[in-house]
Order: C-alpha cells, then sequence, then structure tokens
C-alpha cells in the first residue's frame, strides 16, 4: 500500500519511439497523480495519440519506460539483462488498470450495446454473465443510454457510441482513462453529450489522460496541460498558465493559430448578425 | 422428340448409387477444403513469412492448375512415385486440396477486414487474444465470407464432375455410362443438370438465410 502512496499512478519517463528514421517521440516525460485530469495538445502528428497508445501498450517504443502504479508495462529483462518484450499475460494483467475511450468508438458492431459493455468484465474479469449485464447497465445509465441498451452499435448516433464507448470503459473500473481525441470524428453538434459526460467523471475524481483539440474543454477540466510538437513536449503547465501565458514561442505560435481560427469564426458571425440585423430595419 | 421417363426408372439404381457418391465426395471434399482453408487462410494472415511463403505457393499451384490435372497426375502418376490410392480417395482428397487453396484466400479476406481499431480496444482492456479470436473476429469474419463460401461451395459441388475422369462412380459417371448403352442424350443429361441446379439452388437458399441471420447487427 505504501508504494501505491509514493508512485503516481501513471509514470512516462524519457520515452522514445521511431518509425525508421523518423522519430515520433522524443525523450517525452510526465507523470499522471490519481484524480488527476491531465490534457495533451499539439498540432496533428506530433505524437500525442502515439504517447497515449504507449501508455497501455498498443504501441512499443524503443527506450525510456512507462510505470503503472511503479511497474514496467511491456519489457520485461531477460537472462543476459536486455530489454525484452514481456509476456502478452503480464501486459494483459497491467492494461487492466487503464481503460481506453478511442476516436473511431472501436465499439464491436455484432454486439448489442449492453453485450460491449458487458463484454471485458466477463472475458477479462470472469465476472458471471448477469453480474456482469447488471453492472453494464447501470455504467449505461450512468452516461444516459439505459433505454439503448439493446440496440446495436451501428444504429446509434456517434455522440452515442462515444458514449457506449466511455461506458464501456467505466464498467471495468479502471484506474485511469485513457481518451484518444474522443470528440473529433464526432459531428459538431454531438460534442456537447460526449464532453458533458466527461466532466462529470472528471469531477467524480477519475484520473484522465486525454487528447484533445478542444481548448475550452482542456481549460475548463485539466489540472494539467502538455502541449507537444514533433515528438517532444515543449511545455507542461496548468492551465491558466498554458493558455494565458505560454513561455514557449512554439506553444504561442499554436495557440495562436487556433485563437486566429476562431476569432475568425468570431468575427464571420457577427458580421452576419449585424447584416441580418441591418436587413430586418 | 419425346421424353422416355422409363429409361430413368431402368436406370434408377444406378442414378442413385451415382447421386450418394456426387453427395459424399463434395460433402468430403467441402470439408477438408474448409477446414485445411481456414488453417491455410490463418497463416496467411498472421503474416509471418515462414508461414506466408509456403502457403503462398501451395495456394498458387492448386489456383493455377485446372483440377482436371491435378486428379489425373495423382491418380495416373501416384503409382509410379509409390502411392497407390483408390479412385474415391484421390478424388474427395484432390477436390479438398483444390478447394482449400480457394478458401484460404476467402478467410485471409475475411481476416483482413476487421476494422484493427476493434481489436486495439479488446487489447486495451487486456483480453487475450484467443478470446479476442473468437468473440470479436470470427464472428464478423463469419458473416463476411458466407457469400463467397457459398459460391466457391456451389463450385465445388459442381467440380464432382470431374471425379469420373479418374473412375468415381458419381453421378456425372453413371450418366455418361447410360448414353453409351443406351444412345440416349436427352434424357440423362436433363436428370444430371436439373440434379446439380436442384442441388445449388438448395446451397444458395441455406446460405441466404445464413447470411441474414449472421449479419443482423449490420442493418
Amino acid at each position: 500500500m505504501q508504494d501505491a502512496q509514493e508512485h503516481p499512478l501513471l509514470r512516462v519517463s524519457n520515452v522514445s519511439k521511431w518509425y525508421g528514421a523518423h522519430r515520433v517521440l522524443n525523450a517525452v516525460s510526465l507523470d499522471v497523480r490519481r484524480s488527476e485530469v491531465v490534457c495533451i495538445i499539439g498540432p496533428s502528428g506530433s505524437g500525442k495519440s502515439t504517447l497515449l497508445r504507449c501508455m497501455n501498450f498498443l504501441e512499443e517504443y524503443q527506450s525510456g519506460e512507462i510505470l503503472i502504479n511503479g511497474r514496467l508495462i511491456g519489457y520485461a529483462s531477460n537472462v543476459a539483462g536486455r530489454r525484452v518484450r514481456d509476456s502478452e499475460r503480464n501486459i494483459d494483467r497491467l492494461r487492466r488498470d487503464i481503460a481506453m475511450v478511442f476516436q473511431q468508438f472501436n465499439l464491436w458492431p455484432h454486439m448489442s450495446v449492453l453485450d460491449n459493455v458487458a463484454q471485458p468484465l466477463m472475458l477479462v474479469y470472469g465476472r458471471p454473465k448477469r453480474e456482469a449485464l447488471a453492472r453494464a447497465r447501470d455504467v449505461l445509465e450512468k452516461v444516459g443510454l439505459g433505454e439503448k441498451a439493446d440496440e446495436y452499435p451501428l444504429r446509434l448516433s456517434g455522440g452515442q457510441q462515444q458514449r457506449v464507448g466511455i461506458a464501456r470503459a467505466l464498467a471495468v473500473e479502471p484506474k485511469a482513462i485513457l481518451f484518444d481525441e474522443p470528440t473529433s470524428s464526432l459531428d459538431p453538434e454531438l460534442v456537447g453529450e460526449v464532453l458533458q459526460v466527461m466532466k462529470q467523471l472528471a469531477r467524480e475524481g477519475m484520473t484522465m489522460v486525454i487528447v484533445t483539440h478542444e481548448m475550452h474543454f482542456a481549460a475548463d477540466v485539466a489540472d494539467r496541460v502538455i502541449f507537444l510538437d514533433h515528438g517532444v513536449k515543449v511545455e507542461e503547465a496548468s492551465p491558466k498558465e498554458l493558455f494565458f501565458n505560454p513561455k514557449n514561442e512554439r506553444t504561442k505560435r499554436f495557440l495562436e493559430t487556433w485563437a486566429e481560427r476562431n476569432s475568425l469564426f468570431t468575427k464571420a458571425s457577427a458580421e452576419t448578425a449585424r447584416t441580418a440585423r441591418a436587413k430586418q430595419q | 422428340m419425346t421424353f422416355d421417363y422409363s429409361l430413368l426408372i431402368k436406370y434408377a439404381p444406378q442414378l442413385l448409387e451415382g447421386f450418394e457418391l456426387t453427395l459424399l465426395s463434395w460433402l468430403g471434399g467441402s470439408v477438408i477444403a474448409v477446414v485445411l482453408g481456414f488453417a491455410l487462410g490463418c497463416g496467411l494472415a498472421a503474416g509471418n513469412r515462414a508461414l506466408v511463403v509456403p502457403i503462398r505457393g501451395y495456394v498458387e499451384f492448386f489456383r493455377g492448375t485446372p483440377l482436371l490435372v491435378q486428379l489425373f497426375v495423382a491418380y495416373y502418376g501416384g503409382p509410379n512415385i509409390g502411392i497407390t490410392l483408390d479412385a474415391l480417395t484421390v478424388g474427395v482428397v484432390g477436390l479438398g486440396l483444390y478447394g482449400a487453396a480457394y478458401f484460404a484466400e476467402i478467410f485471409r479476406a475475411g481476416f483482413a477486414s476487421i476494422p484493427p481499431g476493434q481489436i486495439d480496444a479488446a487489447r486495451s482492456f487486456g483480453i487475450p487474444q484467443w478470446e479476442r479470436i473468437r468473440h470479436i473476429i470470427m464472428p464478423q469474419m463469419l458473416v463476411l465470407v458466407v457469400p463467397p463460401a457459398v459460391t466457391l461451395l456451389i463450385i465445388l459441388l459442381k467440380d464432382t464432375a470431374v471425379l469420373s475422369i479418374v473412375t468415381v462412380p458419381e453421378l456425372t459417371f453413371q450418366v455418361t455410362g447410360m448414353t453409351v448403352e443406351t444412345f440416349a442424350f436427352v434424357e440423362p443429361f436433363a436428370i444430371l443438370a436439373a440434379t446439380y441446379w436442384a442441388m445449388t439452388e438448395l446451397v444458395s437458399w441455406f446460405g441466404s438465410r445464413a447470411e441474414v441471420r449472421l449479419g443482423a447487427y449490420l442493418r
């Protein structure tokens, strides 16, 4: 138990990853403590999703370490002391603590919504079917989809599918949930319902690591924001610091581009409103 | 022109025996083709070079040469290298090996069509590989595989006719014999065509039912 107090829930330490000669992650380090919400932002191709996928070893990396509760995931030492891929059994065991929500939802389309949520409970934790289904109903209720339990995923809207994805992650009572751009493939009017569920989770103290382009959301819920560019952690700060007083030039530029696009939008809509008013008069 | 039904009644025992053998060699060949084809398809999907190269060779050979030639070589050429098999064994196994090459491709494509994201999701929960295959890949793959598999089963059914060339006394063999003895062509070949047609219709009917039932989630 003392261990649990000492170690951060998730520790990424000096992680580097290459695709051939291309370095996608460059000595990235970060800690995630219990009940913390950490948002990772950055331009496309900056390595955000790759970093997240390394955290529960969906991706291998070449150097550095990722520790879950102080235990290295994915690698072990062989007799010669060299680092080798750990047994699938050990990897799967550590993955249990960290659930994941995906950009494309990645639900299993041939199962009902209820079965999607119950399946990991049965296959990983060996819960009896009745118990697993009851638990699945509870979490579906929590994300506001109780009445969709018996539908197939493909019949639901994107926002609903993503809420099923969140319910599926919640059902296994993970210690942390990784969100990989959870709203990026949603129609704009469906983004809100997903963010609302995530805000609720943050309030309840769920530990979350969120890769996102939703700056307002990040500013709102994050304890810390990390800006990643070209596989390098450029800046890490509280949302207030990072959004309103960024230290690094690259962070500034990134945020300015974003703000410009958004203010352009605000200006344009203000323009439309003005013309509409002028017409009325 | 008249259609002489009495001819069919006279030859009923031979036709029935032929029908039984056609059914037997089709079922036997299909079982071998599906089981072996599935194993080969898994090997192709696994992507390990040591597996893929020999399997590719197998598939290319059996798809690239006519079944007729394969059976001929096995049956008449086999004894030269010390393998003497009876006609039915050569026919059933030959049909099975031939069909397996096609099934291997069908299953490989089936595996490839499952979006990797679904597998990522299963892995992220720590669902072990075997359970992933059983609960996530197989049920979806089956749906995709049914239509081409039914077509292939129909082709194999009709290809049992080729077994007559290595003296398996199946339906086509019996009908050929009948024409030689009676010089009647219309009646024997009409019943032959009708039988194959009826059987293939039955197979495709089962196929569409399976497709509808397994693919309910897509609609």
